[in-house]
């Protein structure tokens, strides 16, 4: 039995006024499996500890699904929720909110632009750990994972098989001029759903572009890849296909 | 990156040409059309061809006011 929380965009107001069976009962059957309703009721009221109200910092549409993020008075601490249709709580994180102000306010000297072309779907990017999984890692912080999709899927019919993926064999560009100073090719296409844990990265490019700045742009497609090391490439050059998923690691494309 | 050693460098915040800065959920519209180094070339050539033929048009002008 599910229950109900009226509006979502209340559910810092209803997070801190301890509604917590209430928010239980909207979580999906997959979330009640991992956190018991006394786990969930401890770990929150701890949370709520010296907040004195949460405000909605971000609110955006993510497939088909809504992902607000709340934090709390001092910006110490946020609350991630995805929403589903049916207003349904999908995904639920409660933790420290954590910036980093010096390489936040670090931004390349050169412009760049995408290294695709068409229409694209930002499924991981920005400047928080709770949008952009990479943030927390310096070496890939403001990363962007890009993904195709179409009616809201970035596959038809079914997600078996790289082919079925929107992204599968899409052309990929170079985000800017420089020179190629690193090439990994020939590695096997990951299956859907499967990483391989020793080289997540799958193939992948190194550009130098002037001022010392570097891109790299991961998850090529097996044997894809035009350009050679040491070869100069210019902005919207066509350097090789993506599976299913592009990385720009800050410079890093991450396709999907 | 400061780093062509991905798993060593540092992380830099990317700006744009278009001047956004997109965040997960955005969808980005890439339509800029790469051009070929040599067509250009031809193009820029082709804008110089097209001068010097002004030249004589130009002469051929005078002459008949």
């Amino acid at each position: 039995m599910y229950g109900s929380l009226g509006n979502t965009e209340d559910f810092g107001s209803i997070f801190l006024n301890e509604e917590y069976e209430n928010i239980y009962k909207c979580t999906s059957i997959d979330f009640q499996k991992l956190i018991s309703l006394e786990q969930f009721v401890e770990l929150a009221s701890t949370f709520n500890g010296g907040v004195n109200y949460y405000q909605i910092e971000f609110s955006l549409p993510f497939q088909d699904m809504t992902h607000y993020i709340w934090l709390d008075d001092q910006k110490e601490k946020a609350i991630s929720v995805f929403f589903d249709e049916q207003k349904r709580i999908q995904r639920l994180y409660l933790k420290p909110f954590i910036t980093y102000e010096q390489s936040d306010n670090r931004f390349t000297v050169n412009m760049y632009t995408m290294p695709l072309k068409g229409e694209w779907f930002v499924f991981w990017g920005g400047a928080n750990e709770f949008i952009n999984y990479h943030y927390p890692y310096e070496s890939q912080r403001y990363a962007y994972d890009l993904v195709k999709i179409q009616d809201g899927l970035s596959y038809r019919k079914t997600q078996m098989g790289n082919n079925n993926f929107y992204s599968f064999d899409e052309d990929v560009v170079a985000p800017g001029d420089g020179k190629i100073v690193k090439v990994v090719d020939g590695l096997k296409d990951n299956v859907p759903g499967e990483m391989d844990s020793n080289n997540p990265e799958g193939n992948y490019i190194v550009i130098e572009h002037a001022n010392k700045e570097f891109s790299m742009i991961a998850h090529f497609k097996q044997n894809s890849i035009l350009v050679k090391v040491g070869e100069v490439v210019r902005e919207g050059q066509l350097i090789g296909k993506c599976v299913t998923q592009v990385i720009l690691l800050s410079l890093i494309f991450i396709f999907k | 990156m400061d780093s062509p050693d991905f798993e060593n460098g540092n992380s830099i915040r990317i700006r744009f040409k278009d001047g956004n800065e997109p965040i997960q959920g955005d969808t980005i519209v890439n339509t800029q059309a790469y051009k070929d180094p040599f067509d250009e070339k031809m193009d820029k050539s082709l804008t110089m061809i097209d001068f010097i033929l002004l030249i004589p048009r130009a002469i051929a002008l005078f002459f008949k006011y």
